[in-house]
């Protein structure tokens, strides 16, 4: 079974942490309060197989099956995180809140000051000087690991400790783990920019990211804003349930966990055409560097449909996953001007080959593709579905309007930079090169320039050897 | 003589769960019928244990161990190395390695606790990684290792409509490496066995265990036990030239029949047979040989009307098409025919395969995955044009005379 690492760096990767933890013990069938009834097992044979994936379970204890968290803690079941913060209070949760005791006390690393949004305080500061603690901890946490598959990083770019020191990590476990791959699930501040110096924080952890990150799924915030509103007000609509209060970062949260859930799914579960993360990156990436993914899935569940699979339930959530409200950032995979380069499509619980096939054709039909990635589109079936659903489709792209996001940007960026705004707070950070900023420019305009070649782009002229016939 | 199969990957370990099932429920129907069949049959594909149960001669090869757990009592060599990527290259260079010396370990072990074993049966698919990769890998140590053995691949070509991204890169250097190795190489199409799955069998819901299934009954058809012919020396045979090396297998009847149905005659089944060619549409199908195995009641070489104007000139009709029958029937099919052939409408999806990967190749998309493992643009242009060397030789040779020499 593959396991991953997750690691979560600075206020909002430790926040989603939060939102996901206790939804990955609910699809592992494992109740948070303490003393609650039995769990009615259905399926749990499946899952517990793949719980080794997030936890290390003890040799000893292996091949029990758990019912709640207080189980867990007794038989020092750990959760495969490691949380990073310069601040105290968000990593405090986990050592006082109810997840006490899942996380071991050896993978938190925290500090007083903070990184005062400052990309370089992070990067530049926190880094070196943090570096052996992180690592000491990484370390732990991957010699307690059969199989390790991947890293799953959890930051924002906009603020300092996440983006300064979650790409100063990433970029030192491409050095010590060369071999391993290493995802990242980044918030994109876009559109409620609420930190001043966030666009440079943004291009810069970019650039980071560009060069040393197996795959990227950003997130954006907008995005999640409008996913979040959508799904209050389904709420409001349906009679059964009553939201009293709207928690926004709540459920911009749940969304993100939904779409790691959903992301890390063919790894963890069995199904009849197996869809390993590795497997993302050598089908969505065609060229370097081109490693960023929009991910796309149906994120309002109706209560009335949730217990039928139908052919036209299937074909309402393939709509859902391609329709441009549904994607974490804002791309339209089906726009006019975007060309897929890749896609991906996993479905999950009572998913057949034939309807996938089906959805190929549709999306052949409907997307516009270059001229050689008709064909580059993988399918994957897990059976699991999500945790109260019968069935599930996910969708990843890489898709040529990506260049929007870098377009946003580099504006945001340029902006700044043009009236040298900010920058003595960087400048004034020892080991801050102001090389730093003109390579990052450099890699957003070179990455905005490549997804516009694709676009165009034209066979190369490769001599054809020519068959002998002997 | 007795068989040692050997699975790659997801698709070959799923194939073959498939097939030793079948194969027992073949078995086991004919213990107290048929003594001769019973005893043949199981030394050929399975060991028997000091307490009488049937073990799978087999050995399942994966580099993910959740796709390989459920199945229990074989031999299975499997490491939690996270799958190979869909990539060739890391399953031939990178994951091999790891893997390839418990495999050969155990192949000796099989072969040494065997009296005759003659054959390798290996599976694996195309499109993947593990399975064509670490497959390639594996199967060219056999090759050096046991030259005396006749290795017979059953390799599974992808829909064409894509399944993974790059699919055709896989195939492709797949087939240029191990096709010059190998006595021959049975494809299977599984647009083909959709298309019977949905049209003769007429299922509307197809997955893989009803690819499998069909998959798994005509390997059997083909290799179990027929009085005492070789069927491994068999499908040498068939393959008469170097240049003409890849096998396909038809069956006719697919489903399981009513007893109505059941009185089909064998010209019935024979025209089915023949039906079946017009999956391939306009392509004037040239047979280099063929060979037909009947199993049922009263089969006579009469009953056929040859048509022999699809076969190729330059071998006379006895090597063209040879009949075998016998009167044990095949599962609980009254009559059964099958058969194997060396044809060139194989062309086709060896086509699509060259196509889309050469435009893949020109514009230079995924190459970089392969290069990290050292397959480069040159290793890819070599593989193109071997491959391109057969699918031309596979148009223009059936036409051949003799004045082409």
């Amino acid at each position: 079974m593959s396991e991953f690492v997750l690691i979560q760096v600075g206020q909002c990767g430790n926040q989603i942490g939060n939102a996901l933890w206790p939804k990955i013990l609910s699809e592992y069938d494992v109740s948070i309060t303490k003393n609650s009834a039995k769990l009615q097992n259905n399926g749990t044979g499946l899952c517990q197989d793949s719980f080794n994936s997030f936890f290390h379970v003890p040799s000893a204890k292996q091949n029990n099956g758990y019912n709640s968290l207080h189980e867990l803690i007794n038989n020092k079941v750990k959760a495969r995180a490691v949380c990073i913060d310069m601040e105290d209070s968000v990593v405090a949760r986990y050592r006082t809140g109810i997840l006490k005791g899942l996380f071991d006390e050896k993978c938190l690393v925290t500090n007083y000051p903070g990184s005062g949004n400052n990309w370089a305080e992070g990067f530049c500061e926190h880094g070196p000087q943090y570096e052996e603690k992180i690592f000491n901890s990484l370390r732990h946490s991957v010699e307690r690991c059969d199989s390790l598959h991947g890293f799953l990083m959890m930051f924002s770019t906009g603020g300092g400790t996440g983006s300064g020191l979650g790409t100063y990590t990433l970029n030192r476990l491409t050095d010590v783990f060369p071999k391993i791959e290493r995802f990242v699930s980044c918030v994109y501040s876009t559109g409620t920019e609420d930190v001043i110096t966030s666009p440079y924080n943004n291009a810069l952890s970019t650039h980071q990211l560009l060069e040393n990150a197996t795959c990227v799924f950003p997130v954006e915030n907008r995005c999640l804003l409008d996913i979040a509103m959508r799904k209050y007000r389904n709420g409001l609509m349906g009679k059964s349930e009553k939201i009293t209060q709207f928690h926004s970062t709540d459920d911009m949260n749940s969304s993100i966990v939904d779409m790691l859930l959903h992301l890390t799914s063919g790894s963890r579960f069995r199904g009849s055409l197996n869809f390993d993360m590795n497997d993302i990156s050598t089908n969505m990436v065609p060229y370097p560097k081109m490693n960023f993914l929009s991910s796309g899935f149906n994120h309002i569940v109706n209560v009335n449909e949730k217990n039928t699979v139908s052919k036209r339930h299937k074909e309402e959530l393939f709509v859902a996953s391609f329709s441009r409200s549904n994607q974490l950032i804002q791309v339209d995979p089906l726009a006019p001007k975007s060309y897929l380069l890749g896609a991906s499509l996993i479905g999950r619980g009572e998913y057949t080959i034939t309807d996938l096939q089906a959805h190929i054709e549709k999306l052949q039909n409907k997307a516009k593709f270059t001229a050689w990635s008709k064909k580059s589109i993988r399918i994957g079936l897990c059976s699991v579905a999500p945790k109260g659903q019968k069935i599930a489709l996910f969708s990843l792209f890489n898709s040529t309007r990506m260049y929007n996001l870098f377009e946003h940007l580099y504006k945001q960026f340029n902006s700044l930079f043009k009236k040298q705004a900010h920058i003595h707070h960087y400048a004034k950070i020892n080991n801050f090169d102001m090389e730093f900023f003109d390579e990052c420019k450099e890699s957003l305009q070179n990455i905005m320039q490549k997804y516009r070649e694709i676009e165009v782009s034209v066979p190369m002229n490769i001599p054809r050897l020519k068959p002998r016939l002997t | 003589m007795s068989i040692l199969s050997l699975q790659f990957g997801q698709c070959g370990n799923q194939v073959c769960e498939m097939l030793y099932s079948l194969l027992e429920q073949d078995i086991q129907a004919k213990k107290t019928i048929n003594q001769d069949f019973y005893a043949e049959s199981t030394t050929k594909w399975f060991d028997i244990n000091n307490k009488g149960h049937l073990r799978p001669r087999s050995i399942f090869i994966d580099t993910e161990t959740k796709v390989v757990k459920p199945l229990k009592s074989l031999q299975i060599v499997a490491k939690a190395i996270g799958g190979s990527a869909n990539n060739w290259a890391c399953g031939y260079a990178e994951n091999s390695r790891l893997i390839k010396a418990d495999v050969l370990n155990l192949v000796r072990q099989e072969v040494e606790k065997c009296d005759r074993l003659t054959n390798f049966l290996t599976f694996y698919s195309l499109s993947g990684g593990t399975g064509s990769g670490v497959g390639s890998a594996v199967i060219e140590e056999l090759c050096t290792d046991y030259p005396n053995k006749i290795l017979v691949n059953c390799a599974i070509l992808p829909y064409t409509r894509g399944e993974i991204a790059t699919q055709s890169y896989n195939s492709l250097l797949n087939l240029a490496k191990l096709y010059p190795l190998v006595d021959s190489t049975i494809l299977i199409e599984n647009e083909r066995l959709h298309h019977q799955c949905k049209y003769s069998i007429g299922l509307s819901e197809i997955t893989y265990n009803h690819l499998n299934a069909l998959i798994a009954q005509q390997i059997s058809a083909i290799f179990q036990p027929l009085n005492n012919t070789n069927t491994f020396e068999l499908i040498k045979e068939l393959t008469p030239h170097k240049n003409f090396k890849f096998l396909q297998i038809r069956t006719e009847p697919n489903k399981n029949l009513s007893d109505f149905e059941c009185a089909m005659p064998w010209v019935g089944l024979w025209n089915g047979l023949n039906k079946q060619n017009r999956f391939d549409a306009n392509f004037t199908n040239q047979i280099i040989a063929s060979t037909l195995i009947a199993r049922g009641d009263g089969f006579t070489e009469c009953n056929l009307r040859k048509t022999s104007k699809d076969f190729v000139k330059w071998l006379s009709k006895d090597e063209n098409f040879k009949i075998l029958s016998t009167n044990v029937r095949f599962l609980s099919y009254k009559r059964h025919l099958s058969q194997i052939l060396n044809g060139s409408n194989i062309v086709k999806p060896l086509n699509f395969i060259l196509e889309d990967a050469w435009k893949l190749f020109t514009h230079a998309a995924y190459i970089h995955h392969y290069k990290k493992f050292g397959v480069d643009e040159h290793w890819f242009l070599e593989s193109f044009q071997v491959l391109e060397n057969w699918t031309r030789s596979l148009l223009i040779g059936p036409k051949m005379r003799k004045d082409n020499y």
